[in-house]
């Protein structure tokens, strides 16, 4: 289990590292709250350190869902302060020292004597990437998401989490060969486009201090402050070479938590996947304060359109998102049913249920669910499978109910970011992780030597071929017609995705490619195959509207009941 | 038809045209006084103004050609509403000061007193059906609805028909009110007998809808939507619709900046129903419900009221938190916005669908605008006020909704009226998020130190202060505004008892009082005391310590406790034994319950 969740953080972190998916600009004004890095900037007195040690401690104690004896904490904080490798235990000579310590350290009470003890013990620094690694390491899936942040960034966190973060609204790229951070796209409407600037500038300067070589962090430090501050940037661009100052004036920069089935913002017409199918498409990139009132708009737009059957995109990285808010949207979606248990350090397991009204009360759901949905977002999944409100399709996200969130620690500019509530499934029957109504299995290896495999893909149980829905009614054909008109517009299959393709794949999306025109095939001579071209998105993509089609064909032709009071005076009134 | 309605017209000018020769020596001397407007109706002919002055108990005429007012007649103490019979040679208002429904017939020497009728305690509203036979009058805290015979009081021709109809006691306090004839509407609902006439019946605080069945006196059904603070019922220009407008307040959301200003915390709406599924006592009222959103973040739309809606479609919707009125077309799609004065509550549509008339309450005048547009098209004074005492600028703070971070509400959206809307609320002034606390009444604040569940503010500014910039998120209050609003909060009396019949069985229910010892906290004369004890409540982050709430107009509170998990003054005692030192005989229970019913 532990290693489970560690792997998740792991690819989590590989996947930022990676600048996340190719069909997405990352924005810097996007970038998560990394961790404190000790190395970076370190903090004050020995015994600040001690008194750092201390509040985590004691946050976890408060605020973790199943914390740690003190023992075996304080035993992680000092394996950190005297730098004790990990079986240490073991080795004698450590054991001495891990003697001393039990004896020095063991019996503090409070934040002073903890400061004390640090300080008698001066010559060494704490190294709280051991501590936070050890803690984790230790105890891995009680503690999730387990990081120490600086306080100021866990400002810009919240500011993240109610979509109102202040900053210049750029896209920062750090690896660019000239060493320089390179402003690579600019948010509409945001100080840096109201201040001039263009794609592709270099920024030599902010505020005076170099930029050369100088890491993404710090870049985004000295870019990040209170609202209505200047700050100067020393640019040239790479038509002109010539440098120049800039003085912008930080502001805020609202993020659509809400994009299109391409991750571009939902345009006035841009809900309908196919203009031929009721069918619309939203990807959930965050949940964020805004996310409710952007699910508003959008019911708007559905309902105005005629939307029967809505697929919410829970895939992909964004922002770090707020599971209060992930409460409250869970709630938007449900009619008066309970939405899940949750457990918190402090309290009683408590069922929190959803108030009447409801959003999209008519569209029926399909969720999309994957390796990537993050835990604020499988939440949400889990409570509308378990009400019956969403079909789910997919693969099992990671999620395991642990629900972290960063709280502030007492007395230290830090905060720390861990596990502090579980929650339980409204459907007391149905455990972690959840599976989806159809999941899309992932196909065995095609390789050379394999017979040509004939088009179509498995959910669930089920075969889905084209050559069966070829041979069912004229409605299918269109769905099948509609799956190949996403496949052939879908930008989201970008160079980059099809330079990922190897070379069997190329080769079975060739040689199937006459199969379209070969007739009928008996579904029991069919074998479980992906659909081409076999990246997983892409049979994940087109299952979802496979399944969505199947829904939205059981959905009785709408009555002469005017139902469409539609569109919202705040798309015209408030449009942030 | 046409022949009709001239006729009608003919007879209007008759009883209220001769009101301008009067008024031309009237509108020089009106008096100085604060009026309070509440209620407004155009006279069938499209060129007068009648409206009903609640702090003054007036009745003022404006000319719409003259564009002022032209006669004002006190006819009572404290008016709450007013309409035109359907014969237009009369005006009915209520008084609820004096319990009475009145009416009121023209005479040379202005409004003539013709009737008064003590209906049920604190009447709020009057309506009357299509045929002008019955009034219905919404009595607040006495949670009753009188249907009188209209030909019976006013005509006396039939000695053998009695006045009143029926009374009909409901379990919340009435105040919103719309005739429904079932023969308008064009969906036929198969189980539902075909009867013609329906009364609905809306909760003035809270969330419940009752409909009614004037005949047989009857309560068909009785249910809740999400809302409170419901101040406008219309029936949609198809005949098929309802049309309401509310506010919704979310349990789960917080008053954190972010909830605030996303309109996550408090929305206000206009909620269309299916009228069939209002009619229908076993439908779901939510199945086909659709919820139109005014406002948005930077731009909130506190406190929606009163509303109409010209044959057009269009809907002219005061906001009341924010002194507008939003315009809305058929599909109710954002039209505009129009600057009023302070506090408009109620719209009237002109008869040529074109201006609609918004009362500003707390101005004492009319603005008058143009829908299509909209437009200003101009405003009228109802006459001078006197200087504004510190209460009276608490007031017009109470309810004004910019005192919230982007108007999305006012102190009035919880507080209704200086009560409570009856629902919870997680906001900061316990300590902690994650534990709703139910809305505490301000009426009979005055008295009640200290404040809040958990009594932590010593004093009323204190928590004026708090709520201010912590659950409304607003900008800090001045020293000022802080008194003003405390100097009205003041003002405000303790909820009326919902009081009993049984006299007697009040006295034996103090026996109980007594005997089980209530008054160690709830100490006489205010039933409350400073202290801040333990009885066995805990909240969700274990909370147990509560300052005892006084039980004067207990009766008014429900739902009861913290969290307001007792549905009921029985529930408090039979469900959760609040601090009962023994059993309770279902004799004792019921003489203690008439006994707090009482207080």
């Amino acid at each position: 289990m532990g290693l489970r969740a560690f792997s998740r953080l792991g690819f989590f972190l590989l996947s930022l590292a990676c600048g996340l998916s190719a069909t997405r600009c990352l924005y810097a004004d996007e970038a998560p709250v990394t961790s404190w890095d000790q190395k970076e900037e370190a903090f004050g007195s020995a015994a600040d350190q001690g008194r750092l040690a201390w509040a985590i401690l004691e946050a976890i104690e408060q605020h973790n869902i199943s914390p740690p004896p003190r023992k075996d904490l304080i035993r992680a904080i000092t394996r950190g302060l005297f730098r004790v490798p990990k079986d240490a235990a073991k080795d004698f000579p450590y054991r001495k020292l891990l003697e001393r310590v039990d004896a020095e350290f063991l019996e503090c009470q409070n934040a002073d004597e903890m400061a004390h003890a640090v300080e008698r013990n001066e010559r060494f620094n704490l190294d709280f990437d051991r501590v936070v690694a050890d803690l984790r390491s230790g105890f891995g899936e009680n503690l999730g998401e387990f990081r120490l942040i600086r306080s100021k960034d866990h400002d810009v966190e919240e500011q993240f989490h109610g979509n109102r973060y202040v900053g210049l609204g750029i896209n920062v790229f750090p690896n660019d060969p000239s060493h320089l951070p390179v402003i690579m796209k600019i948010r509409p409407g945001g100080p840096a486009d109201s201040g001039g600037l263009k794609p592709k500038t270099y920024i030599h300067e902010i505020d005076g201090r170099p930029t050369e070589n100088v890491p993404q962090g710090k870049i985004l430090d000295w870019i990040r402050g209170p609202i209505g501050t200047d700050v100067t940037l020393k640019v040239s661009t790479e038509m002109s070479k010539e440098q120049r100052l800039v003085t912008l004036t930080r502001g805020l920069v609202r993020v659509e938590s809400l994009k299109d089935r391409n991750r571009e913002p939902i345009s006035r017409d841009g809900l309908r996947y196919d203009r031929r199918e009721p069918i619309g498409w939203i990807s959930v990139e965050t949940i964020n304060g805004s996310t409710l009132h952007e699910l508003r708009v959008v019911e708007n737009q559905a309902r105005e359109d005629g939307i029967q059957v809505l697929v919410l995109d829970f895939r992909g990285f964004g922002q770090p998102d707020d599971f209060h808010q992930s409460l409250l949207v869970a709630d938007s979606f449900l009619d008066g049913s309970p939405i899940w248990t949750r457990t918190e350090a402090s309290t009683e397991p408590r069922v929190e249920y959803a108030d009447r009204d409801c959003l999209f009360r008519d569209i029926l759901l399909v969720v999309v669910v994957d390796r990537t949905t993050r835990p604020s977002l499988s939440a949400i999944a889990a409570a509308l499978q378990d009400a019956g409100r969403a079909t789910l399709v997919g693969e099992s996200p990671y999620f395991m109910g642990v629900i972290s969130s960063t709280v502030r620690l007492n007395g230290v500019p830090f905060s720390l970011a861990m596990a502090t509530a579980r929650l339980d499934r409204a459907r007391r029957d149905r455990q972690w992780p959840l599976e989806p109504d159809y999941s899309v299995v992932e196909n065995m290896a095609a390789s050379a030597n394999q017979p040509p495999i004939p088009k179509g893909f498995r959910i669930g149980d089920r075969m889905i071929l084209e050559s069966d829905l070829n041979s069912k009614s004229p409605d299918t054909r269109k769905m099948r017609t509609s799956i190949e008109s996403t496949k052939s517009a879908d930008p989201a299959e970008s160079v980059q995705d099809s330079q990922r393709r190897s070379n069997t794949s190329n080769v079975v999306a060739r040689e199937s490619s006459p199969d379209r025109q070969v007739p009928i095939q008996k579904q029991n001579d069919v074998v479980p195959i992906r659909l081409i071209p076999p990246t997983r998105k892409l049979p994940i993509e087109d299952a979802a509207i496979l399944v969505a089609m199947e829904l939205q064909r059981s959905v009785p032709p709408k009555s002469a009941k005017a139902v469409s009071n539609a569109r919202n005076e705040q798309n015209k009134e408030s449009t942030r | 038809m046409k022949l009709k309605r001239s006729c009608k017209i003919l007879i209007w000018l008759v009883v209220i045209g001769l009101g301008m020769i009067i008024g031309s020596s009237a509108e020089e001397s009106l008096a100085v006084h604060f009026r309070r407007p509440v209620a407004i109706v155009v006279s069938p002919d499209g060129t007068r103004l009648a409206i009903a002055n609640q702090r003054s108990g007036t009745i003022s005429l404006v000319d719409l050609h003259k564009k002022k007012v032209i006669l004002e007649t006190a006819i009572g103490k404290r008016l709450s509403d007013l309409i035109v019979t359907r014969d237009t040679r009369r005006l009915l208002v209520t008084d609820e000061e004096a319990h009475q429904l009145i009416a009121v017939s023209f005479s040379p020497a202005g409004y003539e007193v013709e009737k008064r009728l003590t209906v049920s305690p604190y009447p709020a509203s009057v309506r009357i059906n299509d045929e002008g036979t019955y009034a219905f009058v919404a009595s607040l805290w006495s949670r009753t609805v009188t249907i009188v015979n209209l030909n019976a009081w006013l005509d006396e021709g039939d000695k053998q028909v009695s006045t009143m109809k029926h009374q009909i006691r409901l379990p919340f306090a009435p105040r919103e009110m719309l005739v429904l004839n079932v023969a308008d509407q064009k969906t036929k609902i198969p189980s539902l007998e075909i009867p013609r006439l329906k009364l609905l019946v809306a909760d003035a605080f809270g969330s419940r809808l009752a409909v009614i069945d004037p005949e047989s006196g009857q309560v068909d059904s009785l249910r809740e939507i999400p809302a409170h603070a419901i101040r406008g019922l219309r029936l949609h220009s198809t005949k098929s619709q309802l049309v309401i407008s509310h506010q919704v307040l979310s349990r789960l959301a917080q008053s954190t900046f972010d909830d605030v200003h996303w309109g996550s915390l408090m929305t206000n709406v206009m909620r269309t129903l299916e009228l069939s599924d209002v009619l229908d006592p076993k439908a779901d009222l939510l199945t086909h419900s659709v919820l139109q959103y005014l406002g948005g973040p930077d731009r909130g739309a506190g406190d929606p009221a009163g509303f109409v809606m010209n044959p057009n479609g269009l809907t002219g919707l005061a906001l009341s938190g924010t002194d507008e009125l939003m315009l809305l077309d058929e599909n109710n799609v954002y039209g505009g916005r129009v600057k009023t004065e302070q506090y408009p509550t109620a719209v009237a549509m002109g008869t040529d669908g074109v201006y609609a008339y918004v009362l500003n309450t707390l101005s004492d005048s009319v603005s008058v605008v143009q829908l299509a547009g909209p437009l200003l098209a101009g405003t009228i004074s109802l006459g001078p006020q006197p200087d504004f005492t510190p209460a009276d600028r608490g007031e017009r703070l109470f309810h004004n909704a910019k005192l919230s971070h982007d108007a999305w509400f006012s102190c009035s959206s919880c507080h209704v009226q200086g009560h409570t809307n009856g629902l919870l609320n997680d906001n900061m002034t316990d300590g902690t998020f994650g534990t709703a606390k139910r809305v505490l009444t301000l009426r009979g604040v005055a008295e009640t130190a200290p404040y809040s569940w958990t009594g932590r503010f010593k004093t009323l500014s204190d928590q004026i202060a708090h709520s201010v910039k912590s659950t409304m998120q607003g900008n800090p209050l001045t020293e000022e505004e802080t008194s003003d609003l405390e100097a009205y909060m003041k003002t405000l009396p303790p909820p009326p008892a919902l009081g009993t019949e049984d006299k007697l069985a009040v006295e034996r229910g103090a026996a109980v009082f007594e005997a089980q010892n209530c008054r160690n906290c709830h100490t006489q004369p205010l039933f409350t005391s400073a202290k801040i004890l333990d009885v066995g409540l805990k909240d969700e982050r274990g909370t147990s310590k509560f300052n005892p709430p006084s039980l004067r107009g207990v009766s008014q509170n429900a739902p009861y406790f913290h969290d307001g998990r007792a549905r009921n003054l029985e529930a408090v005692f039979t469900q959760f034994r609040h601090q009962l030192n023994g059993e309770l005989s279902s004799e004792e229970l019921t003489d203690l319950v008439a006994f707090l019913n009482d207080l």
